[in-house]
């Protein structure tokens, strides 16, 4: 029990493991990772004179000098950014590349410095249209607020790439509501601005749910739409998507019916009247999110008439949402004809919704048929209600199709 | 008394030398990780997966169609393991139910999961593209297939157990997002083919994403710079930018959360290819329980 001569003992072997392990296991277990996170740049002290001199250098690629420059920025060496604001300034280098440099400076680790360069650039007239673009789109990644009042000037500057990125960096500096609101909006009308630019401004009003939203969105919802024609390969397919992302009235029926406001349904009504296709599909869609009562004949026409199964879907969830009797027989004509399933089962749901008690045989006689799971579940369930409705007539619900017919 | 002294000065001493080794080796294992960060190698299995999906009434090649995504979710572990999926479309909008769709699969076991399967394409805000999040939310970890094609007998919605077959190409949901950059190795618009750059936020924070394209010889072609919104799949189309043919990208996002796929299609041979977007290693950082929809 007692400690020998050369015996380290309990207290001994304590100390010595930890020591062992930090000093001797620890980097040979580690040594792999070490060695390879040492071939990043970012991660050691990087070599500041090779990297300027790659990144000065109009014989390397353009994609070496970029990177370069990414990795220049990142560092705090007094001397890294030097080389990247010389490549910037040269008005001989391709305005397109120092525009990508300039974009890399948005993670400069001295953001004083890259700050008060790139609100150089910003109000230099000289520089190309794009440098100054990428310079204001760094300045609010930075968080340059003192640079502010510059961007709000810029914000309604007459070129539009300019404007675009002086009023996006606003919005990444923060600001009221209000403010964020107001700049929205002011990119969302803004018809020089690409429009999956604008389309986001409209989805970010539409998040927002600030009554101020109301008319701006209602008003571009009357430019025209892409009319994405139905695709024919999956290339055209990718192409329609990316279409529809970008396609501003899509974008204000969406963002209208997010919205939540009621005033929003005449205009959305409206242009139901000219729209075809994806568009048409939005503004049924909003006009179901916002139960729009005034959509109903337009509703009760496009679940039976429309060509485009995405209408008569939305079509089938806005009679749902209204519980109108008088749509009655459209959701039963629905529920036996339609070859969409989508429809079939929005139109049982709002059968049961609306404790259509007639629907009963019609239903039993369409469920063998039903192929698709969902919709003989939402009949078994809609049998269920309204079997148990016909047993005791008191429980149906108020504007049942019985009560009111 | 003094055999008891002894004890708990050893006890003590023990109890110091464990912490001390805890304390010094989680130190150093703190650094080396803030260092040299996860290494995630292939990134295609864990608790936390995401893929996108499409689909649309489409014929070709003699077979009938849709063309239409395939899920394969495979259990890899010897635990009976509990999956639930929710999918969005490309507008940031929940597709389904509402409570996702949950499966458990047995051991080592793997089954398909097609949009129809998941109750996506009844659905109202179905559009026919979007993205799903595969969370396991009892037993271990799962790899997910990401299969594409026109099916080929219709009314079947395997692509895969038909030679009729057109359009097909496969790869794997991923598990890691990227905090700063991936790399696009290759696009074309070469003969008929077009290349699109699929781009999902699967967090619930914004995200600006800049994409600097260049050819084959690396001469910069132009930049697609957009907001990756919560929840966001976004589509760019790569060969849109510039004259060259092919060529390369670079991917950059302000912070956690952009993972991808590259789609090439030919119109005229009906080939297909996709894989996901490289991420920079010592720049990513894992799905996990806090990302789930």
């Amino acid at each position: 029990m007692y400690r020998q001569p050369g015996d380290p003992g309990v207290f001994g072997v304590a100390v010595f493991l930890p020591v062992f392990f930090v000093v001797f296991i620890h980097p040979v277990v580690l040594s792999s990772g070490s060695a390879r996170a040492e071939e990043t740049a970012i991660r050691k002290p990087i070599d500041v004179e090779r990297l300027s001199a790659t990144v000065r250098d109009r014989g390397q690629s353009d994609r070496a000098r970029i990177n370069v420059a990414g990795i220049l920025v990142k560092s705090g060496d007094p001397k890294a950014l030097e080389p990247v604001f010389e490549v910037i300034r040269t008005a001989a280098e391709n305005p397109m590349l120092r525009a990508a440099i300039v974009r890399t400076l948005d993670r400069a680790v001295q953001k004083a410095r890259a700050t008060r360069f790139l609100a150089e650039l910003l109000n230099d007239g000289q520089q190309a249209d794009e440098v100054r673009a990428a310079a204001a789109a760094s300045l609010g990644a930075l968080g340059a607020v003192e640079d502010r009042p510059a961007l709000m000037r810029y914000c309604s500057d007459p070129t539009p790439t300019l404007r675009l990125s002086a009023c996006t960096a606003l919005l990444e500096l923060g600001g009221t509501e209000m403010e964020r609101t107001e700049l929205f909006i002011k990119i969302l009308t803004d018809d020089a601005q690409p429009g999956h630019a604008r389309a986001d401004a409209a989805y970010q009003l539409g998040r927002r749910k600030d009554p101020a939203g109301l008319a701006p969105l209602s008003t571009v919802l009357a430019e025209e739409s892409a009319e994405i024609p139905e695709p024919k390969n999956p290339g055209e397919y990718f192409a329609s998507r990316a279409a529809a992302k970008a396609d501003v009235p899509m974008a204000a029926a969406r963002a209208l019916g997010q919205l939540g406001d009621a005033r929003a349904a005449p205009s959305l009504l409206a242009r139901t009247k000219t729209a075809v296709g994806e568009l048409r599909m939005e503004l049924f869609k909003a006009l179901a999110l916002l139960k729009a009562r005034e959509a109903l004949p337009a509703a009760r026409a496009a679940i039976i008439d429309d060509d485009d199964q995405r209408v008569r879907r939305w079509a089938a969830v806005l009679l749902k949402e209204l519980k109108n009797p008088e749509s009655l027989p459209e959701l039963r004509r629905a529920v036996e004809q339609d070859r969409d399933p989508g429809v079939r089962l929005q139109a049982v749901q709002a059968l049961e919704a609306m404790q259509d008690r007639e629907a009963v045989t019609l239903i039993q006689e369409a469920l063998p048929k039903e192929e698709l799971k969902e919709v003989r579940a939402a009949m078994e369930q809609a049998l269920t209600s309204l079997s148990a409705a016909v047993a005791e007539p008191g429980a149906a619900a108020d504007g049942s199709a019985s009560k009111t017919n | 008394m003094k055999t008891s002294k002894q004890n708990i000065h050893r006890w003590a001493c023990s109890l110091l030398g464990a912490g001390l080794f805890v304390l010094c080796s989680s130190v150093a294992w703190a650094t080396e990780s803030a260092e040299v960060g996860i290494r995630p190698h292939n990134n295609a299995q864990g608790d936390d997966l995401v893929a996108p999906y499409g689909h649309f009434a489409f014929s070709g090649g003699g077979a009938p169609g849709p063309w239409s995504t395939v899920f394969t979710v495979s259990n890899t572990t010897s635990t009976a393991t509990t999956v639930n999926v929710k999918c969005y479309n490309e507008f940031t909008q929940r597709v389904g139910p509402a409570a996702g769709t949950t499966f458990t699969l047995t051991a080592f076991n793997m089954n398909f999961y097609t949009p129809e399967a998941l109750g996506l394409t009844t659905d109202p805000l179905f559009s026919g593209f979007g993205w799903c999040y595969f969370a396991v939310t009892a037993g271990d970890s799962i790899s997910v297939g990401v299969g594409t094609g026109i099916r080929g007998i219709a009314g079947n919605t395997t692509i895969f157990g038909s030679n009729n077959s057109r359009a097909i190409a496969m790869d794997t949901a991923q598990r890691m997002v990227t905090t700063d950059d991936g790399s696009v190795p290759f696009w074309t618009k070469q003969a008929s083919w077009t290349s699109y750059l699929l781009s999902i936020n699967p967090t619930t924070t914004a995200r600006s994403l800049t994409v600097n394209i260049y050819d084959d010889n690396n001469v910069f072609q132009g930049a697609l710079v957009t907001t990756l919104s919560p929840r966001d799949l976004d589509m760019l189309v790569i060969s849109s930018v510039g004259a060259a043919a092919f060529g390369t990208a670079d991917v950059k996002i302000n912070g956690r959360g952009f993972v991808g796929w590259v789609a090439g299609f030919n119109s005229a041979s009906l080939e297909l290819f996709l894989y996901g977007v490289p991420l920079y290693e010592f720049e990513t950082s894992a799905l996990a329980a806090g990302d789930r929809p």
